[in-house]
């Protein structure tokens, strides 16, 4: 079989040694950067183009690669163990992760981290090598109109992340959707809510808001409260995952490892999306949906398969299209581009060496960086027995660097500092910040989105209806809001007159 | 006796003799290794630290931030002082810019061939803000030693500022250094679309047939605004619909979310892979690349788009810097354009290199901001 013969190819050039060394270097590179919050793969990637240059091409892109997906990897190493989450995508891993290690479960939350974003990765590759053309195709299909009803149906998944009260967690989310209206609007050219400052031209940046509302609260909230010390020392159950952990999470893992893969790889905007709708899903599918947010560790499985998977299918529309999914894609195109490979549709024919290489490479890293990452497990889990009086200099250290290192702008670090002290105002008074997060990303997509179709469509609200796939986003929108009506009426006792 | 005092956890006393003992956790293993070396009062000081639940007494605090201030006046120690001569440190050079899109690209491709000139490293750095203006402000304010260098495309100096209130002027903040390579805006649609040739998407869009949807990179730029005019010269009528940034276009015309689409030479891959069709350079002159592919002079429109269409990218200055430095950043940098690695840059990415200086480059952005102006007065209703 054809597809058998790219295979075999694929790992031909991907098993040289050198090819084998470049991986490695990333994924290694990936991890660190990924543990520290802020600095991501981005800047790291075009930090390290012009070293890339003394290397072949295949190879400059496997290690570039490898840095991105081992990022994600490392990422949820400091959402778990500090509750400081590096960018959108790790919020989620932080409210059930973070969870988790307060009760000495740090061991079992970042084995299954792992061990989900791999078999998740491995899924992603799978799928990747049977069917990236025509799926690549299927992204394509993704037009403002279809956007907008993908965050309608986010929007609505924002109900499913309430913990207690639904009102709290709406007033946080509309909240999170004015913060992300603060900006120039692509849309009129106009800027809004900046108050003449250019800081404020390009909004405010999500990763410090995150970093503030997680990370610096709960250090506020550690640190007010005395008896933090003895809650750290709480014993270590288990460094990995045990039995029942993974009979609870195989579910999630398969579900997170589908649902990533297909909102990965739309352009521009799915990545973050799969990830909250991973936590949402399962918290829905639970018999004990009230204990998420806990530690429950089909929170942690779920949402990270989710991720992985999402991470490695951006990946098609560059290697097929040679369309970018997101920021890093991009940079990794510039990469590409500086290598003399022309990023597009001819990829594939002209360079098939680097196309199936890339691709079964992405299996190969994701291998490695399990090898990796297990054995740190319990040197990670041994940081939590540090005192913390010790340890919070250096949470507060890291989210600093981490904010300043986005974009070299001490405005975010404001930002995160403000953001800090609202989420331990917020956590006193019973404020959920994750809907906010949620809200903040969906929120501008949403509003551009929505101003792009009623544009083409010359003011009908129709053209929702009119597009298959867009029509059947808010057809599920539409029936799970029916669902819930009919379940809360059902619950409802009936009005017994006085 | 046991000879030195040896410290213990959890109260008991430990033996020197005991040190086959596994350590049972990290503390004690760090406990361990102190006590092995020595217990001077520092020692026993960084062992009580670590194992905690001793108050820290008055005399650990100041040491701890006496510790400190040292450690931070050191580190600042080395960027106080420097020979005369320029360059005597790093310099840095800002791209106003997130990493990945052209600006950055090519930074990083120049940045190193400069410091092989100059002799010291160029770092390149990301700051990103405000199409790009955020940077050129940052530099309006920074002194004129020649240590902070930035890149911009034109649209950060010649529109930009119209959307926002600027912190510089463009004709007075800035030492302009040398405009680099040339960017070209063309037209493009998908390629299976009915229109073959401008004339007839120009045909298509004259008559009462459906609207056409236009794809641009944002609201009011440059590209939207050459379409405009070319809307108003030609009597054509199109929807304009802004996406944020080429990549964006490029998908929607692929996905036919869009007829047509302004474009750049990075689209070209996809041109000459077939799966996108160029009809108009949207410039007064055609493009080596496309030499098929007719331009606005060609159709007859003999309106500028200085300023609009006509993208360039170069590097820039704060103003003020002394004769002997900006002669020398100016021949490092002409030294990096004439690189090999440069040229190759250019050829893959096929933007024209063309090297403007001074004064020339700074004539060039002040028309283009005014052209710019005026274009956007006639079709901003704001």
């Amino acid at each position: 079989m054809e597809l058998l013969d790219h295979i075999l190819m694929g790992f031909q050039v991907c098993l040289q040694p050198s090819n084998l060394l470049w991986a490695f270097v990333g994924c290694l590179i990936g991890t660190l950067i990924g543990v520290l919050p802020g600095l991501g793969p981005t800047a790291t990637i075009s930090l390290l183009l012009p070293m890339s240059y003394q290397i072949s091409p295949v190879g400059a892109i496997i290690m570039l690669s490898g840095v991105y997906y081992g990022a994600m990897y490392g990422g949820s190493t400091t959402s778990i163990l500090m509750n400081i989450p590096g960018e959108a995508a790790s919020v989620v891993t932080c409210l059930d992760g973070y969870q988790m290690a307060k009760k000495g479960r740090a061991g079992a939350a970042l084995g299954m981290s792992a061990f989900g974003s791999f078999i998740a990765g491995s899924f992603a590759t799978f799928m990747m090598v049977l069917i990236a053309p025509p799926l690549a195709q299927f992204a394509l299909k993704f037009g403002p109109v279809e956007y907008t009803a993908l965050m309608v149906l986010g929007l609505y998944i924002v109900t499913f992340l309430v913990k207690q009260s639904m009102l709290k967690s709406l007033i946080v989310a509309v909240f999170g959707i004015f913060l992300s209206c603060i900006g120039i609007d692509s849309i009129s050219g106009t800027s809004r809510l900046t108050f003449g400052k250019l800081d404020l031209l390009d909004g405010i940046g999500l990763a410090p808001i995150a970093m503030g509302l997680f990370g610096i609260s709960e250090v506020l909230i550690n640190i007010e409260e005395k008896a933090k010390a003895e809650i750290l020392k709480v014993k270590i159950e288990s460094y990995f995952p045990t039995k029942n952990d993974w009979k609870r999470s195989a579910g999630p893992v398969s579900r997170g490892s589908v649902l990533g893969f297909f909102l990965g790889i739309i352009p521009g905007g799915g990545g973050v999306l799969a990830s909250f709708m991973s936590y949402a899903i399962e918290k829905r599918l639970h018999k004990n949906p009230e204990l998420f947010g806990t530690g429950m560790i089909e929170g942690l499985a779920g949402p990270e398969s989710a991720n992985n998977s999402g991470v490695q299918a951006s990946f098609i529309p560059l290697l097929t299209l040679g369309i970018p999914t997101n920021v890093v894609i991009a940079v990794l195109m510039g990469a590409m581009l500086i290598h003399g490979i022309q990023p597009g549709p001819q990829i594939i024919s002209e360079h098939p060496d680097l196309f199936w290489g890339v691709m079964t490479s992405m299996y190969l890293g994701n291998a490695m960086l399990v090898i990796l990452n297990l054995p740190l497990i319990p040197l990670w889990v041994q940081l939590l027995k540090v005192r913390y009086g010790l340890l919070f200099p250096l949470i507060l250290l890291f989210c600093l660097i981490g904010s300043y290192s986005i974009n070299n702008s001490t405005f975010d670090i404001l930002v995160m500092l403000i953001s800090g002290i609202a989420g331990y105002f917020m956590r006193k008074t019973d404020y959920d910040s994750t809907p906010l997060i949620l809200a903040y990303v969906l929120g501008s997509m949403f509003e551009t989105s929505l101003r792009q179709s009623l544009i083409m469509s010359g003011g009908s609200f129709l053209i929702f209806f009119q597009k298959p796939i867009a029509a059947v986003f808010l057809g599920v929108v539409i029936v799970l809001v029916v669902f819930s009506i009919f379940r809360r009426s059902k619950t409802k006792k009936p009005a017994i007159p006085a | 006796m046991r000879g030195r005092a040896s410290f213990d956890e959890e109260g008991g006393e430990y033996r020197r003799s005991e040190q086959r003992v596994r350590a049972r956790s990290f503390r004690s293993m760090i406990a361990r290794g102190h006590c092995l070396i020595k217990t001077r009062p520092s020692h026993r000081f960084i062992q009580s630290f670590l194992k905690g639940g001793m108050d820290m007494t008055k005399k650990k605090a100041q040491l701890t931030c006496v510790f400190f201030v040292i450690l931070a006046v050191m580190l600042s120690w080395g960027t106080a002082f420097g020979k005369d001569d320029y360059p005597n440190k790093t310099i840095e050079f800002w791209v106003g810019f997130v990493p990945g899109g052209n600006s950055d690209t090519f930074a990083r491709v120049l940045g190193p061939k400069i410091s092989e000139v100059l002799g010291q490293p160029v770092i390149v750095v990301n700051k990103p803000g405000a199409m790009g203006t955020l940077a050129m402000a940052l530099l309006a304010k920074s002194p004129p030693d020649g240590y902070k260098i930035v890149t911009c495309p034109n649209s950060s100096l010649t529109s930009a500022p119209h959307f926002e209130k600027v912190e510089f002027d463009i004709a007075n903040d800035f030492t302009y250094l040398a405009k680099l390579y040339d960017i070209t805006v063309m037209l493009g649609v998908p390629a299976d679309s009915p229109f073959k040739t401008i004339q007839d998407l120009l045909t298509h869009a004259k008559s009462d047939q459906r609207k056409l949807i236009l794809a641009t990179w944002g609201n009011f730029s440059g590209a939207h605004l050459a379409t405009e005019e070319m809307s108003t010269y030609t009597g054509a009528k199109w929807e304009h619909v802004p996406y944020k940034g080429e990549a964006a276009v490029v998908t929607a015309l692929l996905g036919k979310h869009a007829d047509f689409g302004s474009l750049t030479e990075n689209s070209l891959p996809h041109i000459k892979a077939g799966t996108l069709r160029p009809l108009l350079i949207l410039s007064q002159k055609r493009l080596s690349a496309l030499p098929d592919v007719p331009c606005l002079k060609d159709i007859g429109l003999t309106f500028s788009v200085a300023g609009m269409t006509e993208a360039y990218e170069g590097i820039m200055a704060p103003k003020g810097l002394p004769k002997n430095v900006h002669d020398k950043l100016l021949n490092a940098i002409k030294v990096a354009w004439d690189s090999k690695e440069f040229k190759e840059a250019c050829e893959k990415t096929n933007f024209k290199r063309t090297f403007v200086i001074g004064e020339d480059y700074r004539q060039l952005v002040i028309a283009g901001n005014k052209a710019v102006g005026e274009a956007l007065a006639k079709y901003k209703k704001q």
